[in-house]
């Protein structure tokens, strides 16, 4: 920390004197410089610090009590790649992101095209569908507990009335129910955002090119086919991209849900490291566990770029 | 001979009908995907809502009717009697309120030092906030505890705090550097040539500009500070100085004696600033949210 100060420092010093041809622009640098550090410190303490600390006791074996540090290589990523827990969540990661993401997108874009249609009302309807991602993941939990709850739930009567099931089925109890409720939580809670994006996107499409198309007389899935979709593609794939890291890296809903369990049923990625660290007190691998998710996550970015580059281009 | 004229008439008129059924069947099919569009956002907050005023005997009665036969706020009474939810209430609303405070007026100079100066250490610093944006809270939660051992703020309100600011600062900086880009340079300069300082320029002339992205950023990071689980659960262990998401979790661990009435309200009560915000401040929001302050 204290060299990187100085460097820091020493830095902020050279830069100074080569600006130091005018007074004016002196007197601006050093204000920018003001203005900035307390912002740089805190993120620099706060946020790439604890991240530096991270990446470094992931190649250490690490005593939960006293906090002694021996270095071991790479032994925390060997032990984490030879334990089916990790490939298990692993594989849950993959499976919540993926089916969150695409119903996500399939309902969003489809609300979203219905809304942009002229219906009475529509302004009022677009206001409440958006409803969903205001409530916070604890309230989302309590609600979900709530409506599956095999005694009291109203999903549990409902079934029931209708003889679907003859006895009230505990969903939050079994592993892979309990994931899958999970899944439709997240789909609930965030199908809003991809409404929200896909909307904005279609106000602004240019109208000359649907006209031409119609005069053409274009189908109306020919409209959409060859029009509206590749107007909407890069909206699509930069909403994809925030929608997939955040939902790769989303801890709260999939704790809170059943924290983890039951049997590990919905134990992800993050909820994993959050297990290794505090409940099996092995913090060596739980900062392998959380470098390796940071790795996915810049792997997934940069695939996105390229795609997203390449539907700009298209489109021009 | 008659035959000839009527037919192709009348197949004009079948098909003109027809093409008013279809078009009408398309418009009400519509509206009623319209509907259950709505429905499906809203109903299962409205339920939250309506066992929230439920007393628990008919939550627990065999039969339930979908309004409750006698309304009461009897939940919401005990909620903040019995349990510590006010206080928590009162811890996670100084939190938020001071960390959306911090972090605009630091991202506010920040934002507006880097869209007006080009320095390389500016454009590093872009970077890094870019990564730290992106990143994964739970990486760093273990190291933070650490960290704030050392500093002796773990346990504390102020030490949660300036781990949200840290954390928040860099969606702050990206969401109010697009605005204060989009802020000619020009009005600037003329008040500098007025015989303002930089600085008075700053805070007199650009900082009114950009208020509207102010305030969505504002908002942005409220709710999410307001929310805030993971770092809350960690970082804190006293009952007494946790926040509410962090707070009505150990409701939910299996040694508390359930009141689904109590819970829903607890729900209703930790939504409803969030839900103020957004039917008052819409405008603001939808423009942030577009602006760059995405968060899951």
């Amino acid at each position: 920390m204290t060299t990187t100060t100085r460097r820091l420092w020493s830095f902020i010093k050279a830069r100074w004197s080569q600006n130091g041809s005018g007074r004016m622009a002196r007197n601006d640098y050093r204000l920018a410089i003001m203005m900035i550090s307390p912002a740089i410190l805190l993120v620099l303490v706060f946020a790439m610090l604890p991240m530096l600390q991270g990446l470094y006791a992931s190649f250490f074996q690490v005593e939960s009590a006293t906090l002694k540090m021996t270095f071991n290589g790479l032994d925390n990523y060997v032990w984490l790649l030879t334990k089916p827990l990790f490939w298990q969540s692993f594989w849950r990661s993959i499976l919540w992101v993926v089916g969150t993401t695409v119903f996500q997108f399939v309902l969003g874009i489809g609300i979203a095209l219905l809304l942009h249609q002229e219906l009475k009302g529509r302004n009022i309807a677009r206001g409440m569908v958006l409803f969903p991602y205001l409530i916070p993941a604890i309230v989302l939990s309590l609600t979900w507990r709530f409506i599956l709850d095999p005694t009291m739930g109203i999903f549990n009567r409902m079934l029931m009335d209708f003889g679907l099931v003859s006895r009230p089925v505990a969903f939050l109890s079994k592993p892979h129910t309990a994931l899958l409720f999970v899944i439709a939580a997240g789909i609930w809670k965030y199908t809003p955002f991809v409404v929200m994006m896909i909307l904005a996107r279609l106000q602004v499409i240019p109208l000359e090119l649907e006209e031409a198309a119609k005069l053409d007389g274009a189908s109306s899935w020919q409209l959409f086919r060859y029009i509206t979709w590749p107007w909407l593609l890069p909206v699509v794939i930069v909403t994809l991209l925030l929608r997939t890291i955040w939902t790769f890296r989303q801890f709260d809903i999939v704790y809170l849900f059943s924290f983890g369990g039951p049997l590990f049923g919905t134990t992800t990625l993050p909820v994993l490291v959050r297990y290794l660290a505090f409940d099996a007190q092995q913090i060596g691998p739980a900062a392998a566990t959380a470098t390796a998710m940071l790795v996915m996550l810049l792997l997934m970015s940069w695939g996105y770029f390229v795609l997203y580059n390449r539907a700009e281009e298209n489109l021009s | 001979m008659s035959k000839n004229t009527t037919s192709p008439t009348l197949s004009a008129q079948k098909s003109a009908v027809y093409y008013r059924l279809i078009r009408n069947l398309r418009r009400v099919t519509l509206y009623v995907l319209m509907i259950l569009a709505v429905l499906w956002a809203t109903l299962p907050l409205i339920w939250v809502f309506i066992s929230s005023i439920r007393p628990d005997a008919e939550t627990y009665a065999f039969h339930q009717t979908f309004f409750p036969q006698h309304p009461t706020f009897e939940n919401y009474a005990t909620l903040f009697r019995v349990t510590r939810f006010g206080l928590w209430m009162r811890n996670s609303a100084i939190l938020s309120t001071a960390t959306t405070l911090i972090v605009i007026a630091l991202s506010a100079m920040a934002a507006y030092a880097m869209s007006r100066f080009r320095y390389r250490i500016f454009e590093v610093f872009g970077r890094m906030t870019l990564l730290a944006y992106m990143m994964p809270p739970i990486i760093l939660v273990v190291p933070l505890f650490f960290i704030l051992f050392k500093l002796h703020l773990t346990n504390s309100m102020i030490g949660l705090t300036l781990v949200y600011i840290g954390t928040r600062l860099p969606v702050g900086i990206w969401m109010l550097r697009s605005y204060f880009q989009g802020i000619p340079k020009e009005l600037e300069d003329a008040a500098m040539v007025d015989g303002t300082t930089r600085f008075q320029a700053f805070y007199k002339v650009i900082l009114p500009q950009a208020m509207p992205g102010m305030i969505a950023t504002g908002i942005f990071v409220f709710s999410v500070t307001w929310q805030e689980f993971l770092f809350a659960s960690i970082l804190i262990f006293s009952a007494t100085r946790t926040t509410l998401s962090a707070g009505v979790a150990t409701f939910l661990s299996e040694d508390w004696i359930y009141s689904w009435g109590v819970l829903m309200a607890a729900g209703v009560m930790i939504s409803l600033p969030l839900v103020l915000f957004y039917i008052f401040l819409q405008r603001y929001l939808i423009a942030g949210w577009g602006g760059g302050g995405l968060k899951g």
